[in-house]
């Protein structure tokens, strides 16, 4: 966690987002140029729908007082209203004390439908064009667990498909997320309750945290991500389901918005069989402990030490 | 140039942190929140006939297997090996509710006793809220189903499903490349 506690500065962010754009050889060179220009030089290369320079100049998330937060939420949900029409509501829930969130997958149930993969889209503002989901269903042959041979790109009429078994796989929110430790100017970081956060406005787009994620659970917006007004979720967390913009990395926030209120993702309570479990880890009633204190349970990758919060299972 | 710079400071970055020793997050000292109530929902007002006695206080009930013709013609029974026609479960003398197989009387809300009569250990998981959808809040009031809602009693295999639209590809694949081998481009960068 120490290195989640020395923020880069404001400037140290800039350098390195000039870096990410233009090259590590120009940014030396261009570096004192981009500050003098303000956000556009370096917004030039994030496209026309760039944060304002206001949000792009902004402290870093974890410096910001709460008049200021205040400010910028309701900032957000304006630029919101003007581009699509729809009011939304963004809020801040912070970690609830004595909470430890985790996540169990029962796979003997999980038939493949992607319906949580749906569900997520919707609560989350995902875009369907570029298409960005969260959540990947792999299609493996009953009996193995071959990673290799196994495909997300399944297209059957009805599932499950004979001899195969279903695989979902999402952020695991590990304990000693990769993630973080690539991320340059801690832009992403562990919240108390176990929930790797990305702060969007902060991300300078060097997909380190990308690649670095054995889990391929990090998104990059390569282009600006549209939602129909329709279909926006005006229910929105600053550091979960807001509006991102293109240059931005996002991921699964177990549904932060929705799970720091008590209620359960929306990928638990769209899944048809019930295959999705979550709740806190440190009460001893709840049904994820239950589960991990009398299931077999196994995370994915163990030898990686990434200690994840997602736990599958068979009953 | 630069760019393979920077993937190998990523890479660098990353190594760094594999000498040091994982640690799980300390939070277990703080009092536990509390999980919350369960509630299991009731069968009775989402079944579209009942009370069944509306029907049935006109009929005298006839316990020969046959083919039903005239009514609950959908309803054919595929549940293993249980005999013993429509009374197995329900109940001859009261249309309106199910009975366990010692003639303890159970209502259709709570239809999950005569399926865990048999089926014991899903029961018991279904009870600790391991097996069986549940929906609300995980700190409040959550919504359990019964085993009914999932399980067609008189067929109780899960029913096959439609899944949802494939992942679209990126824009510079075809769906030819993607299905074998989605590995073989990556030399070509």
């Amino acid at each position: 966690m120490a290195r989640n506690e020395a923020i880069p500065t404001q400037g140290e962010r800039v350098e390195k987002l000039a870096e990410t754009r233009l090259g590590e050889e120009g940014s030396r060179r261009t570096f004192l140029k981009v500050l003098g220009a303000g956000a556009a030089a370096v917004a030039a290369g994030c496209g026309d729908t760039a944060p304002t320079t206001e949000e792009f100049f902004r402290q870093h998330y974890k410096k910001l007082t709460d008049k200021e937060k205040q400010r910028i939420f309701r900032r957000v949900e304006e630029e919101t209203l003007a581009r699509t029409g729809v009011q939304t509501h963004i809020s801040d829930p912070p970690p609830i004390d004595g909470v430890e969130f985790a996540y169990a997958l029962n796979l003997s149930v999980c038939n493949g439908s992607r319906r949580c993969v749906e569900a997520c889209a919707r609560e989350n503002n995902l875009p369907d064009d570029p298409e960005i989901r969260y959540i990947r269903v792999m299609e493996m042959e009953a009996g193995s667990l071959d990673f290799e041979e196994a495909t997300a790109n399944y297209d059957h009429d009805k599932v499950p498909a004979k001899d195969k078994f279903y695989l979902p796989v999402q952020c695991h929110q590990c304990d000693n997320p990769p993630c973080v430790r690539a991320c340059p100017v801690g832009a992403t970081w562990k919240e108390p309750d176990g929930i790797v956060v990305v702060d969007y406005s902060w991300c300078i787009g060097c997909r380190f945290c990308v690649v670095a994620c054995p889990y391929f659970a990090r998104r990059f917006n390569w282009t600006q991500p549209s939602v129909p007004p329709e279909r926006i979720n005006p229910n929105q967390g600053y550091l979960s389901n807001r509006p991102r913009f293109k240059g931005v990395v996002e991921k699964c926030t177990f549904c932060l918005h929705r799970t720091r209120k008590g209620r359960l993702p929306a990928c638990l309570e769209a899944c048809p069989t019930g295959a999705r479990k979550f709740g806190n880890l440190n009460d001893p009633n709840s049904e994820i402990r239950k589960i991990i204190e009398s299931k077999r349970v196994y995370v994915l990758k163990e030898d990686l030490a990434t200690l994840p919060r997602f736990y599958y299972f068979f009953a | 140039m630069g760019r393979l710079a920077l993937l190998l400071a990523a890479v660098g970055l990353t190594a760094c942190g594999i000498g040091d020793e994982p640690q799980r997050l300390h939070t277990s000292h703080l009092p536990p929140a509390p999980s919350g109530s369960v509630r299991v929902e009731a069968r009775q007002p989402l079944l579209p006939t009942f009370p069944c006695s509306r029907c049935h206080d006109d009929r005298t009930p006839d316990p020969t297997e046959r083919k039903l013709t005239q009514f609950h013609t959908q309803k054919i029974l595929k549940h293993g090996t249980l005999g013993g026609w429509c009374y197995r479960c329900h109940t001859k003398d009261d249309i309106d509710e199910l009975h366990l197989s010692d003639g303890t009387r159970v209502s259709f809300n709570e239809a999950y006793e005569l399926c865990g009569s048999c089926h014991g250990d899903k029961f018991r998981d279904w009870k600790a809220g391991i097996h069986g959808l549940t929906t609300g809040f995980w700190l409040g009031e959550r919504v359990r189903r019964s085993c009914p809602a999932c399980h067609d009693p008189h067929n109780p295999p899960f029913a096959p499903m439609t899944p949802e639209h494939p992942p679209a590809l990126p824009r510079t694949v075809s769906s030819s490349e993607a299905t074998p081998e989605p590995e073989a481009n990556h030399g070509a960068e």
